[in-house]
């Protein structure tokens, strides 16, 4: 099931636990994010969700390319210099071992991450033409 | 590594079609909404805006419907607008397949009402839509279609939207609307240099080159146009290989 709700901590996401999926913000993996301080993530990962820096334009609004960083479940059959549609000002710019892609925008942030049967993404695999439509076939692939 | 420029078509609808008119007025029916967004999705568009002219009460179920269809229709991003007064109406057109919406006139009358939308939506979900007329060196913002002058300064509008939440502005140009003549660099990279967010400029589109000198010199993030796109005159593929060969980063579709 794939839930695009538009709140203003919606940073959009594709994620997979076991058998069953949802799509939530990839903010909400996170132990705690600067977009509701107030509020405590799920803290599936360690770290912080942040601001992009403000020395480009936010949000962060439009068709970027990735950094492949390692094999990606997630991405298979997905060109590397395909486009996807990216609508945030929040991010998580720490990188670790389950950071798979990067996106550059302002700074290095984590745009797809997978770790056993969690997988997430920072841009919105729904609006990204052909290339989203690859990533949402192999998230369903993975679900099966 | 860059973000795209982005090429926009946008369906003015009257009703359950698109309509098409010069400096806002002399309408003439330019196509059905869901047939014209399935060629601009398969043509490589990198985002739709679809504006209700009429903007009139009673025809907003038939706008709703005409989102649905048009939604339906995309694998990218939608926007709609036009006769969003409230909250309610804001959040009547995102569920009915809009991911962003523009505020216009009713922005002008109750500034409040963008902080509201943005608070409840994200500011990524709320474009400022500024029709804008040069008066001598400035130009001031227009209201009601473009029928009516607010009284307001276009960029000093353009800031204080921003500062309310507006997560993008829609920048139209009333002298060259329609006009073919090219987009208003001018306006264009004043708005864009004052304020933080992404500017897409609109009003006067033909030319390739009309879009090559938005996004240099008028630092428009992205480019919004109608007619030119809805009578076949420009390809999308074309306009955006003539600027990726002229090093503007596009999305080039496969």
């Amino acid at each position: 099931m794939i839930v695009n709700c538009a709140r203003p901590w919606s940073t959009p996401s594709v994620a997979a636990f076991r058998s069953w999926a949802f799509a939530w913000g990839s903010r909400h993996f996170y132990a705690a994010s600067d977009e509701a301080p107030a509020l405590a993530g799920l803290q599936l990962l360690p770290g912080r969700v942040r601001s992009l820096p403000p020395v480009v334009k936010l949000p962060h609004m439009g068709w970027n390319r990735l950094l492949f960083k390692c094999k990606s479940s997630l991405l298979e059959g997905v060109a590397a210099d395909s486009y996807f549609y990216f609508a945030h000002t929040y991010a998580a710019i720490d990188q670790r071992e389950e950071t798979v892609a990067t996106c550059s925008y302002g700074t290095e942030f984590v745009a797809v991450l997978e770790k056993e049967n969690m997988f997430a993404v920072q841009f919105h695999p729904e609006k990204s033409g052909e290339a989203g439509a690859q990533v949402l076939r192999n998230f369903l692939r993975l679900c099966a | 590594m860059s973000l795209a420029r982005r090429i926009i078509p946008c369906l003015d609808i009257d009703g359950d079609r698109v309509v098409k008119g010069v400096n806002f007025v002399g309408l003439r029916d330019a196509g059905d909404p869901a047939k014209l967004a399935a060629r601009y999705n398969a043509e490589g568009a990198d985002e739709l805006v679809v504006l209700d002219i009429a903007a009139s009460r009673d025809q907003r179920p038939t706008f709703l419907e005409t989102i649905r269809r048009v939604a339906a229709e995309l694998a990218i991003p939608l926007t709609a607008g036009g006769g969003i007064r409230s909250a309610e109406d804001a959040r009547s057109v995102l569920r009915a397949g809009a991911d962003k919406i523009t505020l216009n006139t009713a922005a002008v009358a109750r500034p409040e009402l963008i902080s509201e939308t943005a608070l409840e939506f994200g500011a990524q979900a709320v474009v400022l839509a500024i029709d804008a007329k040069r008066a001598g060196d400035q130009w001031t913002v227009m209201v009601r279609g473009g029928r009516e002058p607010a009284n307001r300064d276009a960029i000093a509008w353009a800031k204080e939207g921003v500062a309310l939440g507006a997560g993008e502005i829609l920048a139209t140009s009333m002298d060259r609307d329609g006009t073919q003549s090219g987009f208003d660099t001018a306006l264009t990279a004043a708005i864009s240099s004052a304020v933080s967010v992404p500017v897409i400029a609109s009003g006067g589109a033909k030319l390739p080159a009309h879009f090559a000198e938005i996004f240099t010199n008028g630092r428009a993030d992205a480019a919004l146009a109608a007619s030119i796109f809805h009578d076949q005159i420009q390809p999308i593929r074309e306009l955006k290989e003539f600027l990726s060969a002229r090093g503007i980063p596009v999305r080039l579709p496969c």
